[in-house]
């Protein structure tokens, strides 16, 4: 079985010549959950930016999907996350004047296809069908969160990160989003997951956990 | 598929996309407003006059030499059948109608029924083809050699005699209908300041039949073939003084009596004068077409900018769903083009507006002069397109600065801050 993720030798430093990542391997194969802990400025951030394709300025091999990001040209790493790639952001990064539906369909309007009934069943699945057409502003952590995750998952990606999803929540709507994201990879056994966390309930939760402090990963 | 993305942008905030639109609008209102009014101004009431004016011909001469108060007529090049044909051979030339002088000296004698007392002085013919006078004869009248000879005089001639002449001698002032008709005697042969030619005098009956702006200013104006045959009694030449070129173009005057006179011609300065004169008034015309264009250029680029700022956030999440940079790059080239054609729309309309207003002012302040001035309005097809030319342009060129800058956006950056 081929690898969603492998990572081998991932490198990268700051604009001030720090390292922030040094020689990272990491093997994510589908349908496996990863968590990567550690602790704040430890090159979290920077290592699912990198697997997103997000950041193509690094050293060594990142190979998404078959695709080796640090050759990709910027079009090639877009469509790869238009197309592969669900991300979930700890700020959830909503279109703030669009409503859930629209917040919801912007990856499907994006490959250009005609939005169907994709958007409201991902949505029953998150628990947001009846505010479909509300905007996002008036919406609490917990329901925006949903709507991200809708949003990440609507057009059926093959990985999801997703950096700190439980950060800006309490406990209890923390629990909900994380039962929500195994319900979900229980309806897609092929999606892999790669999440940066904190949170010892989300690290509990994944198939394996890894460790980067310093940019080394453990 | 940028459809929803513009859609939304149009309908969830559309402030900066009204900001866009106004400026558009009143540029392309501005400059078609103008533009219409101007274009009424120049179609209803000056290209009609361009006819009458001394535009769609004008008189040359040969090259002068003046020294002091000398003029050497034929130094430098005068006028003969090749000359005529070199300017009739010149880009925009109808045709060209040699006037040629009489040779022989001649007087007049007549003037009883205008000042009151018969009056004999010496004269000079000028013989001009039928053609160049033709518009000026009365229905009917041709202009050929006959007996009386009809005589064609000057329009201005009549108004230098009713100006000076006639309240000097307190005589009453002539209209061109009490000249028309006048009949007189001409002495052929004689002179008081040439003498006598070779060969008897003969007596011969002149009719004047109309004035014209293309008869000489002092002398008389006869069919080209009465001076042939004046000349041939005598045994004397015809030469060709001057010559009328006729244009085909009245707009285009002012260009080809530049050309005339680079081959080597004088040229009459009045087509040239007014020639510079509507080109200057083009020039300025479309030259605050284009500063007000790139006013409105300014300002697009102005509400752009804004625009590209307070979504820098949106633009990045979009990029990191999947958004391409051209992507980005049209959502707000097409945001532009709908925004600069609605108000190429609006501004053409209001323009169009403003156009039809002043026309009537315009009118209405005019009615006394002119009874039968149609209302000064002149908004062509054309004008609209301009309109939404210049909207669309203006929007354009306004959004490409701060659209290439949202596209090269970077969607980690953007995220992490």
């Amino acid at each position: 079985m081929s690898l969603s993720v492998c990572l081998q030798g991932v490198s990268k430093q700051g604009p001030d010549g720090r390292s922030i990542l040094s020689g990272v391997d990491l093997a994510l194969e589908p349908g496996a959950w990863s968590a990567v802990m550690g602790p704040s400025g430890g090159g979290k951030t920077t290592l699912l930016s990198i697997v997103a394709g997000l950041d193509g300025s690094f050293e060594g091999s990142a190979l998404v999907f078959g695709t080796e990001l640090r050759e990709a040209s910027d079009e090639v790493r877009t469509q790869l996350r238009r197309r592969r790639i669900g991300f979930v952001h700890q700020s959830f990064h909503l279109l703030e004047s669009w409503t859930v539906g629209e917040n919801v369909s912007a990856p499907l309007w994006l490959e250009g296809r005609n939005v169907g009934d994709e958007v409201r069943s991902i949505l029953e699945r998150v628990g947001m069908a009846e505010r479909v057409d509300d905007g996002v502003k008036g919406l609490s952590g917990g329901e925006r969160q949903r709507v991200a995750i809708a949003r990440a998952l609507v057009h059926r990606p093959g990985l999801l990160i997703a950096d700190e999803p439980t950060g800006n929540l309490d406990d209890g709507t923390s629990t909900s989003i994380l039962d929500l994201v195994e319900a979900l990879r229980a309806d897609q056994p092929e999606l892999a997951v790669l999440m940066a966390t904190h949170d010892p309930r989300v690290s509990g939760r994944a198939d394996t956990v890894l460790r980067l402090e310093k940019g080394v990963l453990g | 598929m940028t459809g929803p993305f513009i859609r939304l942008e149009l309908t969830r905030r559309p402030g900066r996309s009204l900001l866009v639109v106004l400026a558009v609008t009143v540029v392309v209102a501005v400059v078609t407003g103008a533009g219409g009014l101007m274009w009424g101004v120049y179609t209803q009431a000056v290209r009609p006059l361009l006819p009458q004016l001394p535009l769609d011909m004008f008189a040359i001469e040969g090259r002068r030499v003046d020294v002091g108060i000398l003029s050497f007529g034929s130094i430098g090049g005068g006028l003969d059948e090749a000359a005529v044909g070199r300017v009739e051979g010149l880009q925009g030339v109808r045709a060209v109608h040699p006037v040629r002088s009489a040779n022989v000296p001649m007087r007049a004698a007549g003037g009883q029924e205008v000042l009151g007392r018969s009056i004999s002085t010496d004269v000079f013919a000028l013989g001009v083809p039928p053609a160049l006078v033709e518009e000026d004869l009365p229905d009917g009248l041709r202009f050929e050699d006959g007996s009386p000879v009809p005589v064609v005089l000057s329009r201005r001639l009549l108004d230098i005699y009713n100006g000076t002449v006639a309240p000097v001698l307190d005589k009453p002032r002539l209209s061109a209908e009490a000249v028309r008709g006048l009949r007189f005697e001409i002495l052929l042969g004689t002179s008081a300041t040439r003498g006598r030619a070779d060969g008897p005098v003969r007596r011969e009956v002149a009719e004047v039949v109309a004035l014209s702006d293309q008869a000489g200013l002092g002398g008389l104006t006869v069919p080209a073939a009465t001076v042939a045959r004046w000349d041939g009694l005598y045994g004397t030449a015809s030469p060709i003084t001057s010559a009328w070129v006729e244009v085909e173009d009245p707009d285009r005057a002012g260009r080809v009596a530049s050309a005339v006179e680079q081959a080597g011609f004088r040229v009459d300065e009045t087509p040239k004068l007014i020639g510079w004169a509507l080109a200057l008034a083009a020039g300025l015309g479309v030259g605050l077409a284009g500063l007000l264009g790139l006013l409105g250029g300014a300002s697009s680029f102005l509400a752009f900018t804004l625009m590209v700022s307070e979504r820098r956030s949106e633009i990045a999440i979009l990029r990191a769903l999947g958004a391409e940079r051209g992507r980005v790059q049209r959502w707000f080239l097409g945001q532009a083009l709908l925004l600069g054609l609605a108000g190429g729309l609006l501004g053409s309309l209001a323009g169009w507006s403003v156009a039809f207003a002043g026309g009537k002012l315009l009118t209405q302040g005019l009615e006394g002069l002119s009874a039968e001035m149609a209302p000064i309005l002149s908004f062509p097809p054309w004008m609209w397109l301009l309109g939404l030319l210049l909207g669309t342009g203006s929007a354009l060129l306004g959004s490409i600065g701060p659209a290439r800058r949202a596209a090269r956006a970077d969607p980690a950056l953007s995220l992490r801050s």
